[in-house]
């Protein structure tokens, strides 16, 4: 069952092309993992899924329902569609807790009491219960994220987006985020995830994407795509070897 | 340690010169300043009526600053250009002339008292620069944490009043405080208008005495001591509001 969909996208930033014609399905359960090297357009295709970029040409279906350019309708959408931003983007002048909250007020209209309750429960499955009045300065980049994944989780998703979540951390601090994102995925929730963490895709997720100059080369799984004899894939994985 | 000291040494050094000043004047000027006390009661109406005047410039300027603010960040180009000439207008116009302009202009063909005229004048002048201050505030907020609530669902406006305008008010804060202590020393101008402020109170003490120099000795002291009022308020508001 098609969770989301995107159909033929096209998308340029000025003259550069960053998606070319590019289809892709999430089925309810996938973990989804998008490699590929930088500028590859894996964000902006991310990025596309819940419309904080409109694509120039193609569709995206959400639940087979056609997304368009209306404030009810997107709203509604991304209130269904979790995003984990790579750099966090926490609102700095609110708690941890608020930060996790203030989606269930404003957007679920819930009373701030109870959103703090729920807000609350999701910070504690972050293992962040011990930090729910610090403010995001206060806060390590990697606790930062895990309020981030919390407050995405609160709004009960049927879908994750995570925006390299772990490209902007201490390498000391990987270990925290990938622990909760992997009980995440084990738990179920539908994720795409685009990544750098080769471990995740390759042990954790059961789709992997690889991307190339705005094109998708590869929708496979992980064992497939790490025994692949393709040059590309040979050659993207050398140098990432190398990069490590 | 070091810092006070250095503090105690420049403030000493100022009230000597000032000493020496006053006593070589007195040399040659009769300072007289009982006469001056017995007309402490003006100099209190005009306190007041300086203070009142700035409190209503105060408000209004705020509410345009902020009007002409949310005009020119938004994304309606006509309301951009608007907020824009009005800017180009009042950042160019000495406040003196609007002043004539509104109370003598305007005020031969509409019916505008003094009082009025004084606040109009001073809010319009005012609210150009409170409308930068807060431009400024408002493009200072990280561009993340507006995508972070378009992500959540938000609309627009729940944007701009739980994640912009909140953060864009404190970083205003001291800037705002400057523009409001320029204020109380503008209002000084409307006393052309025979608006009855501590300016004007002074220098009415000082033709009615003859003692000009203690009128408008006390005419700066009393104009030092309530800018610096606002000054250490503006700090405490500062503290207060800072997001740790």
């Amino acid at each position: 069952m098609s969770v989301l969909e995107l159909k033929n996208i096209y998308k340029s930033f000025g003259d550069t092309q960053v998606l070319r014609d590019v289809s892709f399905s999430v089925n309810k359960g996938d973990v989804v993992a998008i490699i590929g090297k930088s500028g590859a357009g894996k964000t902006t295709m991310l990025r596309i899924m819940n419309y904080l970029i409109p694509p120039d040409s193609g569709e995206v279906y959400f639940h087979n329902s056609k997304v368009i350019l209306d404030r009810k309708v997107l709203r509604a959408v991304r209130s269904k569609i979790g995003f984990v931003f790579q750099r966090f983007n926490l609102i700095r002048h609110l708690t941890a807790l608020d930060n996790v909250a203030i989606g269930l007020v404003k957007v679920k209209g819930l009373k701030w009491p109870q959103a703090r309750e729920l807000a609350l429960k999701k910070l504690k499955e972050v293992d962040l219960a011990n930090r729910v009045n610090h403010y995001p300065s206060q806060l390590s980049g990697g606790q930062q994220q895990r309020v981030g994944i919390a407050r995405a989780l609160a709004m009960e998703p049927d879908l994750i987006l995570f925006d390299e979540p772990t490209s902007a951390l201490d390498p000391s601090l990987v270990g925290e985020v990938m622990t909760v994102i992997k009980r995440l995925s084990a738990s179920g929730i539908t994720m795409v995830v685009v990544t750098h963490e080769m471990s995740f895709a390759k042990n954790i997720a059961n789709r992997l994407v690889y991307m190339e100059e705005g094109q998708i080369i590869y929708d496979t799984t992980p064992e497939q795509f790490f025994l692949s004899n393709d040059k590309r894939v040979r050659h993207f994985l050398n140098d990432f070897l190398e990069a490590v | 340690m070091r810092r006070n000291f250095a503090r105690v040494l420049s403030i000493s050094l100022f009230l000597v010169i000032a000493a020496v000043i006053y006593f070589s004047l007195s040399k040659v000027y009769p300072f007289n300043w009982t006469v001056i006390a017995r007309y402490s009661k003006l100099f209190i109406d005009g306190i007041l009526m300086t203070l009142k005047i700035s409190g209503f410039s105060l408000g209004l300027s705020l509410t345009i600053g902020m009007l002409v603010a949310l005009a020119r960040v938004s994304r309606i180009d006509f309301f951009n250009e608007l907020g824009t000439l009005y800017v180009w207008f009042f950042r160019n116009m000495p406040l003196l002339v609007i002043i004539l302009l509104v109370y003598y202009g305007m005020g031969s063909v509409l019916n505008i008292d003094r009082f009025l005229a004084g606040v109009i004048s001073l809010s319009l002048f005012e609210g150009a620069y409170v409308a930068e201050i807060f431009r400024a505030g408002i493009e200072a907020v990280p561009p993340g944490e507006i995508e972070a609530g378009a992500a959540l669902g938000f609309y627009n406006h729940q944007i701009m009043g739980s994640i912009i305008l909140p953060q864009a008010f404190r970083i205003s804060i001291p800037p705002l405080i400057g523009q409001l202590i320029s204020l109380v020393k503008d209002s000084s101008l409307v006393s052309v208008i025979a608006l009855g402020d501590i300016t004007m109170r002074a220098r009415q003490i000082g033709t009615q005495t003859l003692a000009t120099l203690e009128a408008y000795l006390v005419l700066a002291g009393i104009y030092l001591l309530m800018t610096s009022t606002l000054s250490i308020l503006g700090r405490y508001l500062e503290r207060r509001l800072a997001i740790p």
